[in-house]
C-alpha cells in the first residue's frame, strides 16, 4: 500500500499540524511587514499642534481629529520633573506660534520608553532614536529638508560639562509621542489641544489586521488536517459500535493512523474470542439439546408397553421436554447463517398458521384485512408467528390475528385477553429464558424462548416486535416487518 | 397397540441403521411386535454388509452418526436405486427434512418421534413402494398445474409471478393428494385416507373447509376453478398436472 498521511501516526501528523499552523502564521505576518508600507505613525506634529492651537481644523497623518478647547485654567502638567522632550517640544510649539515659551505648556503622555525617544519616527518609516544631541545629529542626517530641524544654540556647558543643544523642531514629517499642548491666550485662559484617544494606533490596527488574516488563512487548514486526523478514530468508535450490537459483523479494516490501526487490530482479535467463546457455549448448548432427543426418543418407546394412564402422563412429560428442546434448539439455531429470502403472501402465511394451530385445538383466528407481501424466509416467518400465537392462546386464552399496511412496511398483529404483561416488563420478557414470575410453573412454563425466537426472526428481516397492554385487556404483540419493495 | 394387528406389509424386511443401541433395540422390538422383519446395524459399513446378506424393504436411517453420517447413505442408497428411506434426525429442523427429502429420501421423522407415527410412516412409505412396483420414487420434487407449483419437499405452493403462498399442514396434504390425481373424483373418504393416512380422526366436515380454504388461496383471478365440487360425490382436480 502507497504510505499516505492518513496512515501516519497520530503523533507525527499532530506533530506536522502545528508545525504547518506555526509557519503559516508567521509566513503571513513576514508578508504584511514586507510588502506592504509602514502605517502613519501615532501622535502629534509640531505643526499639527499649532495650527490647532491657532483654532484650524486638523487631521493627524493616522486620521485622527484635533480640536482645541478653551478653558479657564492653567492645565498642570502631569508630571513636574523636567525631563528633556517637553522643553524641545514646548520650544518648537512656542516658535511656530510666534509666542514666548512661556505662555505655552507641553504635557507628554506615556511613561517611561514612550518618553524616551524625542523624535520617534519620519513619515517614511527611518526612525530616529536617542538623547538630544546624537539625535538631531541623525535626524538632520536623514531629513529629506534640512528645514526641518533647526539649530537654535550650540552651548559647551551643559550638566555635568556635556554639550548642550537648543534647537527647534518645525517639520510636519516629525512626529511625536501624544501630547497634550496648552497656549496662554491675551485674556489669561488657556486654548488647550488634548492629544487624540490613543486606542488603536495605526501599529496596533496592522497587528489586528495580521492576526485576523493569518486566522483566516490557518483555520481552515486545521480544520482539514484535524478532520482529517479525527475520521478515522470516528471509523472506529462507529464500526466498535456496530460490532457490539452485531457480533457477527465482519471484522474492522485496519486503517488509519498507526495507533488507530493498533487499536482496531487489538479490537479485532477481542471480538474474534468473544465470538468463539459465544460459539462454544452456544455449540455445547445446542449438543446437550441434540443429544437429550434420542434417550427421548427411547423412552417414547419404552412406555409403549406401560398402563395407558401412566403412559399417558410419561407422553405429556415427555412431549414438555421436546418442546424445551426444540425451542432451544430453535433459539441456538437462529444465530447461524441467513436463510434465502422469498417472496410471500402475508396473509396466507398467517391463515395457515392459525389453521394449523385451530386444528390442535387452539383458538385462535385471522381477522378479514388488507392482503400484504413480504420478502422472506417462509420457515422463520411461520415459526415467528406461530410463537407469538400459541404465547397468545397460552396466555390469553385466545388470539386473534390481523394484518395492517403502513408506508413501507406490514404488520401483523396479535392481540389476546390475557391479563396482559406488566409495563416493567414488557420488554424483558424479550431476553432469552425470561418468564413472568407468575408463569413460571409446568402448566405454562415452556423454555421461555417463544418470544426471543420470535424477536430474533422478526429483526433478522429487518423489522422488529413491540409488546403493549391494550387498554381494553389483554396483550398486543406488533409484529413489523419490510414490505416487499 | 398393545394388541397389534396383523400387518397386511409382515413380509417387509425393515433394517434400522442408528449409532444409538438403544434406539436400535427400541425401534426393532417396536416393529417387530407390528409384524415386521427388522434387523439393526450401527453404521453405513455394517448397513452394506446387511444390504448383500438380506436386502430390506426399507431402511430407517439416523441422520447424524460417526464415520458415514446419514445424508451421505442416503444419497447413496438413492443413487443405487435402493430400498425406500426414512430419515431419523435429532435436529428436527425444517431445512434438514428439505435437505434429506431432496438428497432421496422417501419420509422424514424428527426425533424423538411417537412411535404410532413411525408405524404410520412406515406403512405410508411402503404402500407408495408397492404402488409403484416396488420402484424407488420417480422423485417428482413439485407438481405443476395451471400456473401453479406445488413444491412437494419445501411443501410450498408458488404462484406464476413467484409469490409463495403459505399452506397449513393439511391444506398441502389435501392439494397434493388431489394434484397427484387429476381429473378423478375423489370422495371424502378416500381424500381423507389419501391425505391424512389411515390413523386421522377428523370428520369429513374438515375436507369440505380445507377445500374451501384452498380454493381461496389458489383463486388468483382467472375465474378458473381447479377444485370442483361434484355433487353427491366428492371433488375433482380439473387441471393438466405435470411432474417436476
Amino acid at each position: 500500500m502507497r504510505p499516505r498521511l492518513s496512515s501516519a501516526p497520530v503523533f507525527v501528523q499532530v506533530f506536522a499540524l502545528m508545525l504547518a499552523t506555526l509557519i503559516v502564521s508567521h509566513a503571513v505576518n513576514f508578508a504584511v511587514l514586507t510588502l506592504f508600507p509602514a502605517p502613519p505613525p501615532a501622535g502629534l506634529s509640531i505643526s499639527d499642534a499649532a495650527r490647532a492651537l491657532k483654532g484650524e481644523a486638523v487631521v493627524t497623518p493616522d486620521g485622527k481629529r484635533l480640536q482645541a478647547r478653551t478653558r479657564g485654567a492653567a492645565p498642570a502638567p502631569v508630571r513636574t520633573e523636567i525631563d528633556v522632550i517637553e522643553p524641545v517640544i514646548r520650544n518648537a510649539l512656542a516658535r511656530e506660534l510666534g509666542v514666548r515659551p512661556e505662555a505655552v505648556i507641553v504635557d507628554v503622555r506615556g511613561e517611561g520608553h514612550a518618553r524616551k525617544p524625542f523624535v520617534r519616527r519620519l513619515h517614511d518609516g527611518v526612525r530616529v532614536i536617542g538623547p538630544p544631541p546624537h539625535a538631531v545629529k541623525q535626524t538632520r542626517e536623514l531629513a529629506v529638508d534640512r528645514r526641518e530641524v533647526r539649530i537654535l544654540r550650540h552651548d559647551g556647558t551643559g550638566e555635568g560639562g556635556a554639550p548642550r543643544v537648543h534647537f527647534s523642531l518645525t517639520s510636519d514629517r516629525l512626529v511625536f509621542p501624544p501630547f497634550s499642548a496648552a497656549l496662554r491666550e491675551a485674556d489669561g485662559r488657556w486654548r488647550v489641544v488634548e492629544p487624540p484617544d490613543p486606542l488603536l494606533s495605526p501599529w496596533q490596527l496592522r497587528l489586528l489586521t495580521w492576526f485576523t488574516v493569518g486566522a483566516l488563512l490557518t483555520a481552515p487548514l486545521a480544520y482539514l488536517l484535524a478532520r482529517r486526523l479525527t475520521r478515522p478514530i470516528r471509523t472506529f468508535a462507529d464500526a466498535a459500535d456496530r460490532l457490539g450490537r452485531d457480533p457477527h459483523a465482519p471484522p474492522m479494516a485496519a486503517e488509519g493512523p498507526a495507533e488507530v490501526r493498533l487499536a482496531v487490530s487489538a479490537f479485532n482479535d477481542m471480538q474474534a474470542k468473544l465470538r468463539r467463546y459465544v460459539e462454544d457455549r452456544t455449540a455445547m448448548v445446542a449438543a446437550i439439546a441434540h443429544d437429550l432427543r434420542t434417550p427421548l426418543m427411547r423412552l417414547r418407546f419404552r412406555i409403549e408397553s406401560a398402563p395407558p394412564d401412566a403412559r399417558e402422563k410419561m407422553e405429556a412429560d415427555i412431549a414438555q421436554m421436546d418442546g424445551m428442546v426444540s425451542a432451544v434448539l430453535a433459539f441456538v439455531r437462529g444465530d447461524g447463517e441467513r436463510a434465502p429470502r422469498v417472496r410471500l403472501d402475508l396473509r396466507a402465511l398467517a391463515q395457515s398458521v392459525v389453521d394449523d394451530l385451530a386444528e390442535l385445538g387452539m383458538e385462535a383466528v385471522l381477522l378479514p384485512g388488507p392482503e400484504a407481501t413480504v420478502d422472506g424466509d417462509p420457515v422463520g416467518l411461520r415459526r415467528m408467528l406461530t410463537n407469538l400465537v400459541e404465547n397468545a392462546v397460552k396466555f390469553g386464552a385466545r388470539a386473534r390475528v390481523g394484518l395492517a399496511l403502513d408506508p413501507g412496511s406490514a404488520m401483523i398483529v396479535v392481540e389476546d385477553d390475557g391479563p396482559g404483561v406488566p409495563e416493567a416488563e414488557l420488554e424483558q420478557v424479550f431476553e432469552p429464558f425470561h418468564r413472568l414470575e407468575a408463569s413460571r410453573n409446568r402448566s405454562t412454563g415452556g423454555v421461555g424462548l417463544g418470544l426471543a425466537v420470535a424477536r430474533s426472526v422478526a429483526r433478522d428481516h429487518g423489522g422488529d416486535i413491540r409488546l403493549s397492554n391494550r387498554p381494553e385487556g389483554g396483550l398486543r404483540a406488533m409484529v413489523r416487518l419490510p414490505a416487499a419493495g | 397397540m398393545n394388541a397389534p394387528a396383523p400387518e397386511p406389509e409382515s413380509s417387509a424386511r425393515i433394517l434400522v441403521v442408528d449409532d444409538d443401541p438403544g434406539v436400535r433395540d427400541v425401534l426393532g422390538e417396536f416393529l417387530s411386535r407390528h409384524g415386521y422383519q427388522v434387523g439393526a446395524v450401527g453404521g453405513g459399513a455394517e448397513m452394506d454388509r446387511a444390504l448383500v446378506a438380506c436386502p430390506p424393504d426399507l431402511i430407517v436411517l439416523d441422520l447424524m452418526m460417526p464415520g458415514e453420517d446419514g445424508l451421505s447413505i442416503c444419497r447413496r442408497l438413492a443413487a443405487a436405486n435402493g430400498p425406500a428411506v426414512i430419515m431419523l434426525s435429532a435436529m428436527g429442523e425444517e431445512t434438514d427434512r428439505i435437505v434429506g427429502l431432496e438428497l432421496g429420501a422417501d419420509d422424514y421423522l424428527p426425533k424423538p418421534c411417537s412411535p404410532r407415527e413411525l408405524l404410520a410412516r412406515v406403512r405410508a412409505v411402503l404402500r407408495r413402494r408397492r404402488e409403484r412396483g416396488g420402484q424407488a420414487e420417480a422423485g417428482a420434487a413439485a407438481l405443476e398445474f395451471a400456473g401453479w407449483r406445488l413444491d412437494l419437499v419445501r411443501r410450498e405452493l408458488r404462484s406464476r409471478d413467484g409469490l409463495t403462498v403459505g399452506l397449513s399442514g393439511g391444506e398441502f396434504s389435501l392439494l397434493r393428494t388431489l394434484a397427484e390425481r387429476p381429473n378423478r373424483i375423489l370422495t371424502r373418504d378416500q381424500l381423507l385416507d389419501l391425505a391424512r393416512g389411515p390413523t386421522n380422526e377428523a370428520f369429513d366436515r374438515a375436507i369440505d373447509v380445507q377445500v374451501s380454504r384452498l380454493r381461496k388461496k389458489l383463486d388468483d383471478g382467472s375465474g378458473r376453478e381447479l377444485i370442483r365440487t361434484v355433487r353427491g360425490e366428492g371433488y375433482l382436480f380439473a387441471a393438466e398436472v405435470r411432474r417436476a
